[in-house]
Parts: C-alpha cells; sequence; structure tokens
C-alpha cells in the first residue's frame, strides 16, 4: 500500500531533468548557486551528464575561491601519492607533457576534484570549532631583543611568566622615539592553516618602580610563506638570534588591520573579522608604537610574557613552495 | 508631467506587451537592443513565448516600480514633497523591501516546468536578479539531498554501473557521510 502511494506520489511530482532541459550553460548558473561542497560533490554523483558539467565549468575551483579567496595564490593543486591511493582513481603523476586531449580532460577532472577536497579539508575545521588547538612550532627570530638569550622571543612559547622561579618574558631593545616598531616572527606547526585570533599578554615589571607594564599601542599580525624553505639553522635556538628576519625572506598574504592593545598586564584577544587561511605557516606580529620608559635609562621598550600556547588554529594540508615562488603547490596529506 | 516612454515586446509567437523602458531595460538583452536604435516597430523576442513573456514582465514591472518608488520617496523626501503625502511615500518606500522579497518568494512558487521556461528566460533576457532567483530555487532542489533523492526530483536515471558509482561516492566520501 505504501509502496503504491510512493509510486503515485513521484509519477505526480517526478520532474525533468533540468541539466537537459536548460542546457549546459544555464544549467552551469544553477549549479553555482550551490554553496555547500557537499552539494556540489553528490551533484556530480548523479548521473553521467550531471558530473561532466560539474567537473567542466571548474564549479568546486570557484567555489573554493569563493568561499577563500586566499586560495587563489595556489598556482597547482594536487593530491599526494598516499591519499591518492586510498581512492582507486586518485591519480598523481606529473604532466607528462602529453598534448592528449583526453590527458588534459583527465587533468581537468583531477584538480576538480582536489578543489573539492581541499574546500572541504578548509571548510569542516570552520564547522567543528572543538578542532582548534595551538599553533607554534618553533621561533624564527624578534626585531630587536635586549638581552639574548635571557629575554629572548623563545620565553614567549612557555606558559606562564615565571620559569625556575624566574622571570620570564621577551624584552625589545629600548629606543628613543616611541614610533620604533617592534615584530616577533614564527614558524607554525602547519603550512595551511586557520587562525581566528591572536592573543598577547604584555609584562608589569614587577621588580622596577611602580611596576610599569610594557605594552604597545597597536599589534598588526601578518601571515605569510617563506621564499625558500625555512631550515633548521634559520630558526631561533640558545645561540642563535634568528637569521630570517628580513620581510624580503617572505611573501605576505594576509596583513591584519592594527588593533589597539591596553596597557595591562591580561591576556589580550586580538580576533580576526574571520578565520584567516595561513598560507605558508609564518606569523609576524608587529608591534606599533611604545608607551612605556624604563626608569633607568630612560628608553621605551616593550616586555610580553609568554603567549604563544594558546593561539588557536586548525591544521589541514601541508603545503610545498617549489623553488620559484610563482609555483606554490597545496598537497593534499 | 511626461508619460513614461513606453516600448513594445514581441513574443516569439507574436503576441504583443507594451511595457514600461524602465521595465524593460532591466533586461540587458533589451537595453542593448534599445541602445542600438532596434526598437522600431517593436522588439522581437524569438525565443520568449507569451506565457513566460507575460510573467517575466510581472516580475520587471514590479522591480521597476519598486526602484522608481524608492528613488521617488528620498527624492520626494529631499525636495520636500509636491504632493503632500511624503510621509505616506516615505513608508511605502520602505515597505518595499519586505514587500519585495514576499514577491520574489511568491513569484517563484510555481511548477518546474515554469519555472524552467523562466529561468531561461532570464537567461536570454539577461535580467540578472530573476535569473539568480530562479537559479536559487532549482538549487534549492538539490541541497541536503543524496544523489538517489535528486534523481527521483528530477526524474533522472542512474547511468553509472555499480562499480563507477562506488569509485565516485569513495572519492567523495566525505560528502556523502
Amino acid at each position: 500500500m505504501d509502496m503504491v502511494v510512493d509510486e503515485e506520489r513521484h509519477a505526480a511530482t517526478a520532474g525533468v531533468d533540468f541539466v537537459e532541459r536548460l542546457g549546459p550553460d544555464a544549467s552551469a548558473t544553477v549549479f553555482a548557486a550551490l554553496r555547500d561542497p557537499a552539494d556540489l560533490a553528490r551533484a556530480a554523483a548523479v548521473s553521467r551528464s550531471w558530473r561532466t558539467l560539474v567537473m567542466a565549468v571548474h564549479l568546486s575551483k570557484i567555489l573554493c575561491l569563493r568561499l577563500f579567496p586566499e586560495v587563489s595564490i595556489f598556482t597547482r593543486i594536487e593530491q599526494s601519492a598516499t591519499s591518492a591511493s586510498s581512492s582507486s582513481n586518485g591519480v598523481n603523476e606529473e604532466d607528462a607533457g602529453s598534448t592528449a586531449t583526453a590527458t588534459a580532460w583527465e587533468n581537468h577532472k583531477r584538480e576538480q576534484r582536489v578543489y573539492m577536497r581541499l574546500v572541504h579539508a578548509l571548510l569542516s575545521p570552520l564547522l567543528s570549532p572543538h578542532t582548534w588547538q595551538g599553533c607554534i612550532a618553533a621561533c624564527i627570530g624578534a626585531s630587536s631583543t635586549d638581552n639574548f638569550p635571557e629575554e629572548g622571543i623563545q620565553n614567549t612559547l612557555v606558559p606562564g611568566d615565571h620559569m625556575d622561579d624566574m622571570e620570564s618574558y621577551w624584552s625589545s631593545g629600548g629606543q628613543e622615539d616611541p614610533g620604533v616598531p617592534e615584530f616577533l616572527m614564527y614558524k607554525l606547526c602547519s603550512d595551511l592553516c586557520f587562525i581566528d585570533e591572536i592573543r598577547i599578554q604584555p609584562f608589569r615589571a614587577y621588580e622596577q618602580p611602580d611596576h610599569p607594564i610594557y605594552s604597545a599601542r597597536y599589534v598588526r599580525v601578518k601571515f605569510g610563506c617563506p621564499k625558500s624553505p625555512l631550515r633548521l639553522e634559520d630558526l631561533v635556538s640558545e645561540d642563535n638570534e634568528g637569521q630570517l628576519t628580513a620581510d624580503d625572506n617572505y611573501m605576505w598574504t594576509y596583513t591584519s588591520s592594527e588593533f589597539p592593545m591596553l596597557q595591562e598586564n591580561v591576556l589580550q584577544s586580538f580576533k580576526f573579522p574571520r578565520p584567516v587561511l595561513c598560507i605558508g605557516g609564518v606569523v609576524k606580529v608587529e608591534f606599533l608604537g611604545r608607551i612605556q620608559k624604563q626608569v633607568y635609562d630612560d628608553l621605551y621598550y616593550i616586555w610580553l610574557v609568554p603567549f604563544c600556547a594558546v593561539w588557536p588554529m586548525s591544521k589541514c594540508w601541508e603545503l610545498r613552495c617549489r623553488k620559484n615562488w610563482g609555483q606554490l603547490l597545496a598537497r593534499m596529506v | 508631467m511626461a508619460s513614461p516612454a513606453m516600448v513594445t515586446l514581441i513574443s516569439s509567437d507574436d503576441a504583443r506587451f507594451e511595457v514600461t523602458e524602465a521595465a524593460a531595460t532591466m533586461s540587458q538583452t533589451i537595453r542593448h537592443m534599445i541602445e542600438d536604435g532596434c526598437t522600431d516597430g517593436g522588439i522581437p523576442l524569438p525565443n520568449v513565448p507569451a506565457r513566460t513573456l507575460a510573467k517575466v514582465l510581472e516580475y520587471c514591472n514590479k522591480h521597476a516600480a519598486a526602484t522608481a518608488a524608492e528613488s521617488s520617496a528620498a527624492g520626494g523626501a529631499a525636495a520636500g514633497s509636491d504632493s503632500g503625502s511624503s510621509s505616506s511615500a516615505d513608508s511605502a518606500g520602505k515597505d518595499d523591501g519586505v514587500d519585495l522579497a514576499s514577491f520574489d518568494k511568491a513569484f517563484v512558487e510555481v511548477d518546474t516546468d515554469t519555472l524552467y521556461d523562466l529561468l531561461l528566460a532570464a537567461n536570454y533576457l539577461d535580467v540578472k536578479t530573476l535569473l539568480d532567483l530562479c537559479c536559487q530555487k532549482v538549487a534549492d532542489m538539490i541541497r541536503g539531498k543524496t544523489p538517489e533523492q535528486i534523481r527521483q526530483t528530477f526524474g533522472i536515471k542512474n547511468d553509472f554501473s555499480p562499480e563507477e558509482e562506488e569509485k565516485i561516492r569513495k572519492e567523495n566520501q566525505w560528502a556523502f557521510e
């Protein structure tokens, strides 16, 4: 009985395949109105003609770029051998220089699949906020340090503002001009990750008269990619202040607005308008404008307590930058 | 006060429609024809039958009138209003947003055949907001459905082999969970 009712209803509502009825041009516009990559992926599994159309019009790439404009920086995007083997028809070989149309079409389909996966990979951490995790892997360097390594950038990674009963903080060098900016630069755990906020705490010097707080006026954040892969010896260690802090070693893909900082020794959150896709795994935190002079030398300083352990992020893909910056390759792992 | 400029549109089945230029030029296709001076004796639209054209013009009339009301409400307020009813014109202008949204929603509550006709006409005539409206309506019929449910909705035959289907499913497993 149920069957009959179902069939009747089906017969009454069975529609017409719009891809046949509307033609490829208008149908593509319909597919482009799908906002969720999962809808697009399922549409591509409906029939051969639907699949061909979804693949043909770069829809997953368009969707990906609409959701994450930062991704437009990728010149190529591919699946790694391991994830490709998990799907039986994933292909990974480089273009063999074949001019055959069939190969071009295969490459095109592969690109579409990978973009679809990328969009999913990028979206899913945003949909499940509990995956946020701390994200600093190493220190690249600071613009200046008053006493290295005692007051070095690596102190900003250790939770708590005391280590072995000693106060632990980073201190910039002193300046007569309060306008001289400072920055700290870090390498993130993943080359491709989302960061939705940065938290920083200025240091209150209890040992000094009146317990001054050496904060900055503004904080600005940049994310970017090193132009050549960072080597271990480029990073900060006990006897190395860091070699690669100059801007021309990096391509900055995102620059935040200037967040005002309070002259209070509390953990301050600087939240981006939306989670930022950090491409390249390098973050530069700039401190603009000094507020506090030190009584002993009458110079302006910025001092910060450890704060980097708590930046939330979610990681998704690995990124390879080829020798030449023009080739940025996202690789799904 | 000058009467608004009118144009004549001719459907594929030779029906003639008199509409304001403001409504007609919501279609970029018609706008270009008018700009090119191809309006003598009416503008032929060989791809749009009368039934669909009437419906498209209903949409264009409504939206063109709303746009005109909005700008005259703004202009009226600035000029102190000549009709002495600026307050009512103002409130009409505010209602238009809500009004137009519910008009749009009701406008595409039609059978799929009519919806497809409208979509094709909006595409040909290049009425962007109407095209978006129709595409969104069709996209809504796909949203959240499994491939099998989509096939049922649109009467599509599954022409994949079971092996191919399995392969496709595996490829984007995340979308099927």
